[in-house]
């Protein structure tokens, strides 16, 4: 079932759209965010086919508009990354309200410069469970993320100012995070993309819960019919192994 | 006030949004918004869209089947399925209770200004005015010449069954239904005012359609050049005249 969802950050209304599979029961959920100058739907709808193809699997989704960006409020020239990673905040207090949701089972997707908003909330939550005394449920339903789909990641948008925060966010991920809960992360790329020294910075972030998965001959995971359908198979093997 | 809604089309659902202006005393005219080929709803339209409530004029906007939030896969689309989920839009709209149904206008964008323009003509009675933004009418052109677009082939679509455009496909029926499309024909009906406005600077779809398209309506069409404009208006200046332009055009039409 797929039903459009509204909420408030920071005095704005964030619009977007839940899919929840039928039935009754806890079930985990995948966050997507979109990257900068895109919107919930992602580059040709990948996000909504990737919804629905989870929804099928018995896991829920949500994806949304970062402030700024396509239904919810602002203008795009209003956004930068801090409201991003405040958007991102919130859509996750907003995810452990729902009471269908398996707190423990949370994944996050993010493609592009989104993927730096992903990996950031991600040690955000580890950091926290942490200060909690646990990387497990808690009371209140805090845990970590259990995992992370990257697409295409990339610090380059067509926004200068933008691009600058993120350039200088992805230094901040030579971070020692061995005293932290880690996700398991699928790093999903194509092969000609310009984006090496990043994928290394994750690599050695996430040492061997990360996996990569290289897409030939494409300089991005949605450029051919062919690299969606790998990009798409590898995104449900990955959460359907880390979620069910 | 923004409001999600859905209604159904062939069997499918239809995901939209309309915008209520708020302060409006009574019934409010309208304008439907048609998107462009593998765009959706959102972007331009949702900037339009609060500008026009703003004025006290109701909007909504949608995506077609097998587009963005909508059901559907986007091989199935086609002309006539996109016209279809059109005039099934233009009947929920007309059911609304703030709408006034003797104000209702109808807009696209690139292929949205084609099906935009094909749905007037099969409802003349109901459009009071249409307003075409760099309507794609050369697709009929490009199918012709055996390409959709610049580069893609689409010679031998009837035996690969669809075309990769760029991590989508695009179906035969589109095809096969375009080929079969008479611009002016099926337009003609449609006797009220257009409003078209093309940017000069415009490498998808060259102003040289809409001058053909202006000439061929000629005093009912109202031709506005958007000097130095591409086809998706990415300089926020060329995309305001665009608003000022559409605001001055409906606000006129709808006699505010």
């Amino acid at each position: 079932m797929q039903t459009a969802i509204e909420w408030s950050s920071n005095g704005h209304t964030l619009r977007g759209m839940l899919h929840q599979p039928d039935g009754l029961g806890k079930v985990p959920l995948v966050i997507m965010f979109h990257e900068y100058g895109a919107t919930k739907t992602e580059n040709k709808f990948i996000y909504v086919e990737l919804s629905r193809v989870l929804e099928q699997k018995g896991i829920a989704s949500i994806r949304f508009d970062f402030y700024g960006s396509g239904e919810s409020d602002g203008e795009l020239g209003q956004k930068s990354l801090a409201s991003d990673l405040s958007c991102a905040r919130d859509i996750m207090r907003y995810a452990q309200t729902l009471s269908f949701v398996n707190h423990e089972r949370i994944a996050i997707v993010g493609k592009g410069s989104s993927c730096l908003i992903a990996s950031q909330l991600s040690a955000e939550m580890s950091a926290e469970a942490k200060a909690e005394g646990s990387v497990e449920l808690s009371a209140e339903g805090k845990t970590g993320v259990k995992a992370l789909v990257l697409l295409s990641p990339t610090v380059k948008t067509w926004n200068v100012q933008y691009t600058s925060e993120l350039q200088a966010a992805e230094l901040e991920l030579d971070v020692d995070c061995s005293d932290i809960a880690v996700p398991a992360v699928s790093l999903i790329a194509g092969e000609k993309e310009d984006n090496k020294e990043l994928v290394e910075r994750y690599t050695r972030l996430y040492q061997q819960q990360l996996s990569l998965c290289t897409i030939a001959n494409v300089s991005q995971v949605v450029e051919t019919v062919n690299s969606r359908e790998q990009m798409m198979e590898h995104t449900v093997a990955f959460l359907e192994q880390q979620l069910l | 006030m923004q409001v999600a809604f859905g209604c159904l089309s062939n069997g499918k659902v239809l995901r939209g949004m309309q915008h209520i202006p708020e302060h409006a005393a009574g019934k409010v005219p309208v304008v439907i918004m048609f998107h462009g080929f593998t765009a959706t709803m959102s972007f331009m339209f949702v900037e339009l869209s609060r500008v026009l409530e703003s004025v006290g004029i109701a909007s909504v906007r949608f995506d077609f089947t097998g587009s963005g939030e909508s059901d559907g896969e986007f091989i199935d689309m086609s002309i006539a399925s996109e016209v279809h989920d059109g005039l099934q839009v233009l009947d929920y709209v007309k059911e609304l209770d703030y709408v006034d149904k003797d104000r209702i206008a109808l807009l696209g964008v690139s292929l949205g200004g084609v099906i935009a323009s094909f749905a007037a003509g099969q409802r003349a009675e109901d459009i009071r005015a249409l307003c075409l933004i760099c309507p794609a009418f050369i697709f009929s052109e490009h199918l012709k010449q055996g390409t959709m677009g610049h580069y893609t082939d689409i010679t031998r679509i009837n035996e690969t069954q669809f075309v990769d455009m760029g991590g989508i496909k695009l179906g035969k029926d589109f095809v096969n239904d375009g080929l079969l499309r008479d611009i002016y024909k099926e337009s003609a009906p449609y006797q009220n005012k257009i409003l078209i406005m093309h940017g000069d600077a415009d490498i998808d779809v060259p102003i040289r359609v809409s001058e053909d398209y202006a000439k061929a309506y000629q005093d009912q069409a109202h031709f506005h050049v958007i000097h130095g404009a591409d086809h998706i208006f990415m300089n926020p200046v060329h995309k305001q005249e665009l608003f000022d332009k559409t605001v001055e055009f409906l606000t006129e039409q709808f006699q505010l």
